[in-house]
C-alpha cells in the first residue's frame, strides 16, 4: 500500500479554497472546465468566480493526486461539445472533499460554541445569494 | 433602421471578442510550456465563453471587470505554475549526469588552460615589472598577436573554469534528486560570472580598441578604466558566491565528501590569488613578482582539480542511483525493497545520510518501483504510489528522472502522463 492510502484523506488537508469550490461543483456530476466556473458563480451568487488560470492549475494538482479524473464519456451527446473534457470526482477525491467538509464543520461549531459565526444560513450555499 | 443598428453593434461586439481572445491567446505565453500544452486550448474556449457572456450581460464595462480578474489570476498562476518546475527541475535542458559531465569537461579543460596561461604568461615576463599595463603592452611581449593568442586563452581558461559551475549543479541534482533553492541561486551566480566574463571579453575586444580612438569623448575613465572593472568584479564576484552557495546547497543536502568541500576550496581560491598578486607585487622584491603571476594559477588549479573529481565521481557511479535499470527487476523481492526504503526513511528522520547507504536504498526504491511498472504494463506517479512503499512526490521525481535518462518510455492518455518500461526492457 502506497503512501497516498496509508496517509489517508486527512493529511491533505486543508483544501485551498478554489479546490474546494471545484470538489463541490463536481459534486453533482461530470463538469467541463466552463461548467465548473459557472457552477461556482451560480453557487456563491457571483461572490466568488474562477478564473481559467487558478481552475485550471488546481485541476492539473487535482489530477496529480488522483482526487479528479478526466472522463471518457459525454453526459449529453446532443448539447456536449466534443473538443471539451470533463471531469470527475474519484473515489479518493470524493473522501478528501467529506474529510475538508468535517474539518470546516468543526470550525463552524467551534466557532458557534464561542458566539463567533452567525447562526444563519452560511454564505455559499445554494440560493443564499440570488 | 434598428436592424443596421444592431448588425453593426453585433459586428463591433464581434470585433471586441476576436481581439480579446488574440491578446488572451498570446500572454498565455507566460505559462510555462507543459502547461499551455496540456490546458491552453480549454483555457482559450472557457476565456472566450466568459467573454461573451460578460459581454452580453453587463457590456463593455463587465467584459473589463472579466479582464481585470484574468489578468490578475494570470500573472499569480504563471508565476506559481513556473516556480514549480523550478522545483521539479523541469527547466534544465539536459539530464542532471549530463550536465555534471559537460560541466566537469569544461572545469577540468579551462582549468589546464589558465594554469598553462599563466606559467606561459609569468615565463615571457623577463622584464620583471608585471603590472596592468604589461597585459597591454605589447613591448613586452612582442608581436601584437602573440598578445591577442595570451588574451584568448586566459578568456578560455576563466570562461570554462566557470561553466564547470554548472557540473557541480548537474552533480548535486543528480545525486540528491532535486536542485533546491541554494543550489538554483548558485547556479544563477554562476551564470552571472560566466556572462560577465563573456561581456569583458567582447567589451575588450570590440569597444576599448574604439575608445582609445577617441580619447576626448565624455566619461572615458568610465569606460575605459570603471565598466572593465565592474564587469571583472562581477566576474570573479559571481563565481566566489556562485560556488560557496553550492558548497552550502549540498552541505545543507547532506552530501557529504567532495560536493561539499570542493566547491568552498575553489571558492577561496580565487580571493586568495588576489590577495597573493598584491601582497608579492608590494614586497618589492623581485623574483616575487614571479611569484605574485604564478598565483594566478591557483583557481585555475582549483577549477581542474574540480573538473578531475567530478568526473571521476561519474566515472564510478557515485552520482545517480546504482544497480541497472531494467535488470533484475523481477527478481528483486519486493519486501527487501520496502525494507530498504524503510530504512532510508528512518536514516533521513535521524537527520545524517551516509551516502553509500543513501544510494543503495535509492536504488532499491527504483527496483520497487520498477518492479511496479512491470507488473501493472504503464503507470501514472500516483498509481505508482499506491502500488510501492513510495510517496507521490518520490515516485515523480524518479519517474521524471528515469524518464529523462531515457529509461521509461512516457505516453500522454486523455492528458494523463503514462510510465511504462521500453518494449525491449519489459518482463516477459
Amino acid at each position: 500500500m502506497g503512501d497516498v492510502e496509508a496517509r489517508g484523506p486527512d493529511d491533505h488537508l486543508p483544501l485551498s479554497p478554489a479546490v474546494l469550490d471545484i470538489m463541490l461543483a463536481l459534486g453533482d456530476g461530470e463538469l467541463h472546465g466552463y461548467g465548473i466556473m459557472r457552477e461556482v458563480k451560480q453557487r456563491t451568487g457571483g461572490r466568488r468566480r474562477l478564473a481559467p488560470g487558478t481552475l485550471y492549475r488546481s485541476l492539473g494538482q487535482m489530477e496529480e493526486r488522483g482526487w479528479v479524473a478526466e472522463s471518457d464519456e459525454r453526459p449529453d451527446p446532443v448539447l456536449d461539445d466534443e473538443r471539451r473534457r470533463y471531469y470527475r470526482l474519484t473515489e479518493f477525491g470524493k473522501r478528501v472533499a467529506a474529510a475538508e467538509v468535517e474539518r470546516l464543520e468543526g470550525l463552524v461549531q467551534a466557532a458557534r460554541s464561542k458566539g463567533l459565526a452567525p447562526r444563519g444560513q452560511p454564505s455559499g450555499a445554494p440560493g443564499s445569494a440570488s | 433602421m434598428m436592424g443596421r443598428d444592431g448588425g453593426r453593434r453585433g459586428g463591433r461586439r464581434a470585433a471586441l471578442l476576436a481581439v480579446s481572445a488574440l491578446l488572451y491567446r498570446a500572454l498565455l505565453v507566460a505559462y510555462p510550456k507543459a502547461f499551455r500544452r496540456r490546458y491552453s486550448s480549454e483555457m482559450r474556449r472557457d476565456f472566450g465563453d466568459l467573454s461573451r457572456e460578460g459581454l452580453e450581460e453587463g457590456g463593455g464595462r463587465e467584459l473589463a471587470r472579466v479582464w481585470a480578474a484574468t489578468l490578475s489570476d494570470l500573472a499569480v498562476t504563471a508565476l506559481k505554475e513556473r516556480s514549480t518546475m523550478l522545483a521539479r527541475n523541469a527547466y534544465l535542458p539536459l539530464a542532471p549526469r549530463i550536465a555534471a559531465r559537460w560541466g566537469a569537461f569544461s572545469a577540468l579543460l579551462g582549468g589546464l588552460l589558465g594554469v598553462a596561461y599563466s606559467v606561459a604568461f609569468t615565463l615571457t615576463i623577463n622584464n620583471g615589472t608585471p603590472d596592468g599595463a604589461a597585459w597591454w603592452d605589447s613591448r613586452f611581449i612582442g608581436e601584437v598577436h602573440f598578445v591577442a593568442t595570451f588574451r584568448e586563452i586566459h578568456f578560455a581558461g576563466t570562461f570554462l573554469s566557470v561553466l564547470g559551475m554548472f557540473g557541480l549543479y548537474g552533480a548535486l541534482v543528480a545525486r540528491s534528486g532535486h536542485p533546491g533553492k541554494l543550489a538554483l541561486a548558485g547556479v544563477a551566480f554562476g551564470a552571472l560570472s560566466a556572462a560577465s566574463i563573456l561581456t569583458l571579453h567582447v567589451y575588450d575586444i570590440a569597444i576599448m580598441p574604439s575608445l582609445n580612438l577617441w580619447p576626448g569623448i565624455e566619461g572615458f575613465w568610465w569606460w575605459t578604466m570603471t565598466m572593465p572593472l565592474v564587469l571583472d568584479v562581477l566576474g570573479m564576484g559571481g563565481c566566489v558566491v556562485g560556488l560557496s552557495l553550492l558548497g552550502v546547497s549540498a552541505f545543507r543536502m547532506r552530501l557529504f565528501g567532495p560536493l561539499t568541500t570542493l566547491p568552498f576550496v575553489v571558492a577561496a581560491l580565487w580571493p586568495a590569488s588576489i590577495a597573493l598578486l598584491i601582497l608579492m607585487n608590494a614586497s618589492g622584491i623581485h623574483w616575487m613578482h614571479y611569484v605574485s603571476w604564478l598565483s594566478g594559477t591557483l583557481p585555475f588549479l582549483g577549477a581542474a582539480l574540480s573538473g578531475w573529481v567530478l568526473l571521476r565521481t561519474l566515472s564510478t557511479d557515485q552520482l545517480a542511483p546504482a544497480g541497472g535499470v531494467s535488470s533484475g527487476v523481477v527478481e528483486e523481492s519486493r519486501g527487501t525493497a520496502r525494507r530498504a526504503a524503510e530504512g532510508m526513511r528512518r536514516t533521513t528522520s535521524e537527520g545524517w545520510m551516509d551516502p553509500q547507504r543513501a544510494s543503495a536504498t535509492e536504488a532499491a526504491k527504483e527496483q520497487e518501483l520498477l518492479e511496479a511498472i512491470g507488473r501493472k504494463g504503464q503507470v501514472t506517479a500516483v498509481e505508482a504510489a499506491l502500488e510501492t512503499s513510495l510517496s507521490v512526490e518520490e515516485t515523480e521525481r524518479m519517474l521524471t528522472e528515469l524518464a529523462a535518462k531515457g529509461h521509461l518510455e512516457v505516453r500522454v492518455r486523455s492528458g494523463r502522463l503514462l510510465y511504462a518500461l521500453w518494449q525491449s526492457d519489459a518482463p516477459e
